[in-house]
């Protein structure tokens, strides 16, 4: 009776005063909303940074992209719609850069490993310490010239794989200057990893590694003939340009044995064995030629004698009916094929994807592309030629490292360059090398998931017996291994330009949006600051052991860099300046070439200046280092610019990388501008003080430009008769020109009228070891491989698929077999190269599982049912065990071939994309016998359920 | 009808999971939420086989929505633009929406003490400043367009029209439901892309014609009771007088 009593009327009061309170409730709805969101707030697009996106995923379509920030963090990323390239549209990748940026998953602060884990230190402590450990090593083979240097002493010394995210000018520290200063082979090259062959091919049959089309050009193809390049998953945010071209007309045929997303959106869509898209390719010639449906003026290109004994004992052996059952291609598909690309003229347009490069047959199967696409007379002609996203264009490889890197000049005659960009250390040098390697110095790449081989065993012996340093956006697999870690900065947190790496043959510039979270720096700042402190003052004269000693005399007596330089290289620079002036190729008047390029020039003073001084032969390095060459005008544009561009003769300008990626484009597109002529084998055909293929790539006009710079950028086209042969080959009108010389002007920038580029008229005779002109100012098809020694006419070969060829090439299955199945790896839609796989929040959220491509019929044999986790296990497994990952049982590939998507490994943020390690570690390590390169996306295997 | 419609082009688009994407990022969506998704689909046997993509599970923005119809506070609004947008403030979490929703949309962020729903509301903010919404905006195919409803069904038309028999000859979104500002169009029968098979009287008709008696039934129920209690009061209060002065009634 007592305490809570409740009488009927307080009961009822209570209830009515709820009920009324719960009527209130829907009036004025929930309390909560004293605490809640708002209502659907205007929408603020906060401050606007235009850029373009390198995504520090690392694709190279270099979209426009707008990022938006608000109190200070950016919020979202959208599309530029005037942006040349990309219109407007973007990829998830693109977009997914925020989730990056704030990933809690970032690195932030250096790391050093201590026995328990990781310590945090100072940006001083990490890189007094890193300095320290590579100027000790360094001291081991000081003393020998870098061009003496084996390829296996390279290989030993230190390893170090190339920036993803970075802009041009931070490429161009680590590819080239770090490298070769240091100087090591790259351990993998981040492009050479999937475009290796196709490039050295290219170089080797039209001296050009890049002769692509702007993707712009597709709409005005009529027929595309596309070898498994799947870039509607790779580079969707280009498919625009396919909508367009489709609209227009255009029809696509597409080889792949997964009926992947490009499949789907092609006209036809044919299946064929991996690794047989060459013989293919010499079907569809075989048919041309038999029928005279190949370009009439090929001749003009291609030695004729050369090209006949080609067609005799190559191209003859390739019937349709021979090539069926080799590649299980049908005789009459292929015969069906090379009636289109004759009707289609000179707009058939060829692409070529990564998979097809990295096989052990890809250096000769990319040759014989590029063979059938001169034959179709496609190259010249819009809307012919080659056209595909990638591999970059990039405009440092129109002329010589050798401005970069003083030492030796590139590839030109040098396929095993160890120095090159196109570096790849295989596997099966490890042996030789392993007990030897003093350190990895690896920035942004993940080789453990990215690379083949066994990686693992690198990073291992690295960790315990050397030291691996290791810059990185956010902890990975490397992060097992690595002794020091550095924190990198994202794509939105450095500026920087697209000029080395262009997809597209576009140069574009970005600002950085925001400044990098916590201590992060950018490869640019962090290779700076190690190699200052690794050399120091050493001067370029140290090429020549004897101009060094008379430096360092020099120096310790008390005399400036000015004067050491005036003493020892200003004759020589003023000499090739002055012979250059008078002794240079004359514009083009007819097939022959009268004058000397300036290679020859610079060669002729060198080898004179060893002799007057009495110097060595390694004297001949130092005078035909550009930088040294070229210092005075470099130091005259610097001041033009408000830079201090003066090199000093320094081996590492410090001050100059300093002032930052605006400085460094500066000084590097000067001598662009004045070295271009040097390139071995290259010869304007008109005047290059009038014509010039990088004056539109100056820095205050990319910067004006939505999307830069197509380059050459010619503001007015020649205009040509599309079926004559004309002079150019490779580089077409641009049809984005966009902006009428007028409208240049309007906006204050004059670009010279120019006409399109010339093409290579050199050619390298193997008896003479030196270049000779030939038919000047018109392309050199090159089909026996001179420029790789040895390389023969292009022909196709069986791939290994494991170190030996397939016993059963057939297109049914055998269960009974090993390893009944060939394995191919790819791409999904949602992620690109080897950062950020699996810890990227917004990708992992939104993309697809990561799942192994079987057929139906042949899952069903195995007892397998979609979504099953099952054991994949190639020859390697016997040594590293299986790869674990759940099934896609589908119709979209062939009964006898199973695809694996690479990119993640055993770091992730769901389990779902944990395995146990990544394919590559499995995969195929059997190299190209011309280039090394490890044949990794074909494989044997078999399947069972986990 | 609302003025602006979205033609979804379930032939064009290639997975590239841009429109997920960028929603996600311009709404802060919480991991595991998709207020748009890509789906798969193939047809055939290998190698005649067909397959597509589609960003499925959006939001149709009714013209008559379900889910503005059920909500007891009135959290939830069509526009005259299209976009069925809503208030979180006043959301109260009670799911009305996500049942009555024929299309299963609106999600609850049940990890939330005071849940609220959350679903696409067209980019309306990005509408108003004269952009297109986020996912449209990226999509780099053309498979999401947004634009005037009606210049959108004629480009729908023309593209089943060119497209040789590929596409179904239908318009999922023009009449069904009394017509929704997402249109799609698909080489894919619309039940294998999971819609519902739905006529074209909106949902809300038949429940909206019951609710709007109610408050007819509830104030005649008012007048009927308030007549009852007149007469019962008067009744005990004659009672009461009665008995107070039994005189009177002699009298």
């Amino acid at each position: 009776m007592n305490g809570m009593q409740v009488t009927r009327r307080q009961f009822l009061k209570l209830t009515a005063t709820a009920t009324a309170a719960l009527g209130l409730t829907e009036i004025f709805g929930s309390p909560k909303s004293l605490f809640a969101a708002g209502p659907i707030p205007p929408y603020v697009e906060g401050e606007v940074h235009y850029g373009y996106c390198r995504g520090t995923i690392g694709c190279m379509a270099y979209c426009g992209r707008r990022a938006h920030v608000k109190n200070g963090r950016v919020v979202d990323i959208t599309g530029w719609p005037e942006h040349l390239i990309s219109q407007g549209h973007l990829c998830a990748k693109g977009i997914a850069e925020v989730a990056t940026t704030y990933s809690p998953h970032r690195i932030l602060y250096p790391l050093k490993r201590t026995g328990k884990g990781f310590e945090r230190i100072s940006w001083d402590q990490a890189l007094e310490e890193i300095s320290s450990i590579l100027r000790e090593i360094r001291q081991e083979w000081y003393g020998k010239p870098l061009h003496q240097t084996t390829k296996q002493e390279q290989r030993r010394v230190i390893r170090y794989a190339t920036p993803r995210n970075s802009s041009g000018e931070q490429e161009f520290l680590s590819y080239m200057r770090f490298g070769r200063l240091f100087p090591s082979a790259p351990h993998y090259s981040g492009c050479v990893g999937c475009f290796g062959n196709w490039w050295r091919a290219s170089l080797a049959v039209t001296g050009f590694p890049y002769p692509i089309n702007a993707m712009s050009d597709l709409v005005n193809t009529k027929l595309y003939v596309n070898f498994g390049y799947n870039w509607a998953a790779t580079h969707p945010a280009l498919m625009h340009w396919f909508e367009k071209a489709k609209a227009n007309g255009m029809k696509m045929i597409y080889f792949d044995p997964r009926y992947s997303e490009m499949a789907a959106k092609a006209d036809e869509y044919i299946p064929l064995r991996p690794g047989t898209d060459g013989a293919v390719a010499l079907a569809i010639l075989n048919v041309l030629v038999e029928n005279n449906w190949t370009y009439p003026y090929l001749e003009y290109y291609v030695d004729k004698e050369e090209w006949d004994k080609f067609v005799k004992e190559v191209v003859k052996k390739y019937t349709p009916e021979r090539v069926e059952e080799i590649s299980w291609v049908p005789a009459g598909k292929i015969r069906e094929i090379a009636q289109k690309i004759h009707e289609a003229g000179r707009q058939v347009a060829f692409a070529w994807g990564t998979r097809i490069s990295t096989s052990t047959n890809g250096f000769n199967t990319c040759r014989i592309f590029n063979v059938l696409c001169l034959a179709t007379g496609g190259f010249g002609a819009s809307g012919g030629g080659i056209i595909q996203p990638k591999p970059a264009g990039v405009p440092s490889m129109y002329f010589p490292f050798a401005a970069m890197v003083p030492t030796n000049f590139p590839y030109k005659g040098q396929p095993d360059d160890p120095h090159g960009w196109w570096g790849w250390v295989p596997e099966s040098a490890y042996g030789e090398i392993i007990d030897d390697i003093k350190a990895g110095f690896i920035i942004g790449g993940n080789p453990i998931v990215r690379a083949a081989g066994d990686q693992r065993r690198v990073m291992e012996y690295l960790s315990n017996k050397g030291t691996l340093i290791y810059a990185t956006v956010e902890w990975n697999e490397m992060c097992e291994y690595a002794n020091y870690i550095l924190p990198l900065a994202t794509d939105l947190e450095t500026a920087g330009s697209t000029i080395l790496c262009g997809s597209n043959r576009c140069a574009q510039w970005r600002d950085a949006v925001i400044p990098p979270l916590g201590e992060a720096r950018s490869d640019m700042w962090i290779l700076n600051e190690v190699m200052a402190r690794v050399l120091g003052d050493e001067t370029f004269y140290r090429e020549c052991p004897d101009c060094e000693r008379e430096a360092k005399e020099m120096l310790a007596r008390g005399a400036s860099l000015d004067e050491v330089y005036d003493k020892l290289m200003k004759p020589w620079a003023d000499e090739i300046k002055k012979r250059w002036d008078e002794e240079r190729v004359k514009p083009w008047e007819g097939n022959m070439p009268t004058g000397k390029d300036l290679y020859t020039i610079i060669n002729e003073v060198a080898m004179e200046s060893a002799q007057a001084t009495g110097h060595g032969e390694a004297h001949r390095f130092v005078i035909r280092n550009l930088e040294l060459i070229f210092r005075e005008e470099l130091k005259a544009w610097g001041e033009k610019v408000g830079f201090d561009l003066d090199n000093k003769g320094l081996a590492w300008p410090y001050s100059i990388f300093k002032q930052g990626p605006e400085a460094l484009y500066h000084y590097w597109w000067k001598l662009h501008m004045l070295t271009w002529m040097v390139m071995p084998g290259s010869m304007p055909a008109m005047d290059p003080d009038k014509y010039h293929p990088f004056s539109g790539l100056r820095l205050d006009i990319i910067k004006k430009l939505p999307g830069g710079v197509i380059w050459p950028c010619p503001a007015a086209l020649m205009e040509m008769d599309p079926n004559y042969r004309g002079e150019t080959v490779f580089f077409q009108k641009s049809p984005m020109n966009w902006m009428t010389p007028e409208q240049m002007r309007g906006m204050g920038m004059e670009m010279p009228d120019m006409p399109l580029l010339w093409t290579p008229g050199m050619r390298w005779s193997d008896k003479e070891k030196k270049f000779l002109p030939w038919q000047m100012g018109k392309a050199v098809i090159d089909l026996r491989g001179e420029t790789w020694h040895g390389a023969g006419l292009p022909e196709w070969e069986e791939p290994l698929y494991y170190e030996q060829e397939l016993e059963n090439k057939g297109e049914d299955l055998n269960l009974s077999e090993e390893y009944p199945f060939i394995l191919i790896t790819g791409k999904l839609p949602q992620f690109i190269l080897s950062m950020t796989k699996g810890v990227n929040e917004v990708l992992v959220d939104v993309g697809d599982e990561p799942r192994v491509w079987i057929n139906a019929r042949s899952a069903a044999r195995l007892g397998i049912a979609d979504g099953d986790k099952v054991k994949i296990e190639t020859p390697r497994s016997k040594q590293f065990g299986p790869l674990t990952m759940r099934a896609k049982v589908t119709e979209r590939i062939h009964p006898r071939v199973i695809f694996c998507p690479h990119h993640t490994g055993s770091v992730a943020i769901r389990d779902e994309l944990k395995n146990e390690g990544g394919l590559n570690f499995l995969a195929n390590t059997s190299e190209d016998h011309f280039t090394e390169m490890p044949g990794y996306s074909h494989n044997l295997a078999r399947v069972t359920r986990a | 009808m609302a003025k602006y419609g979205m033609l979804v082009d379930v032939g064009k688009c290639v997975g590239c999971h841009a429109c997920t994407a960028a929603c996600k990022v311009k709404n802060d969506i919480p991991d595991r939420v998709f207020w748009t998704k890509v789906g798969a689909y193939e047809q055939g046997t290998f190698p005649n086989v067909k397959a597509y993509s589609a960003p499925l599970g959006r939001c149709m923005h009714c013209e008559h929505p379900a889910c503005v119809s059920a909500c007891p506070v009135g959290a939830l609004q069509k526009t005259a633009e299209g976009p069925v947008v809503y208030d979180a403030r006043k959301c109260i979490g009670c799911r009305y929406c996500m049942t009555a929703c024929p299309f299963h949309v609106p999600k609850l962020n049940w990890d939330a003490l005071l849940p609220s729903i959350q679903k696409c509301y067209l980019c309306a903010d990005r509408l108003a400043a004269g952009l297109d919404p986020a996912c449209a905006s990226a999509c780099p195919t053309g498979a999401l367009k947004f634009g005037e409803r009606d210049a959108l069904l004629v480009e729908a038309r023309e593209r089943i029209r060119t497209s040789n028999g590929q596409y179904m000859n239908h318009i999922f979104g023009e009449k069904e439901l009394g017509g929704t500002t997402l249109l799609y169009i698909s080489p894919v029968p619309f039940e294998e892309l999971g819609f519902p098979t739905v006529g074209t009287e909106p949902v809300t008709k038949l429940s909206e014609q019951v609710v709007s008696y109610v408050p007819y039934e509830i104030g005649g129920l008012a007048v009927v009771l308030s007549g009852f209690y007149w007469f019962f009061q008067r009744r005990e209060r004659l009672q009461k007088e009665s008995a107070a002065h039994p005189e009177a009634k002699e009298g």
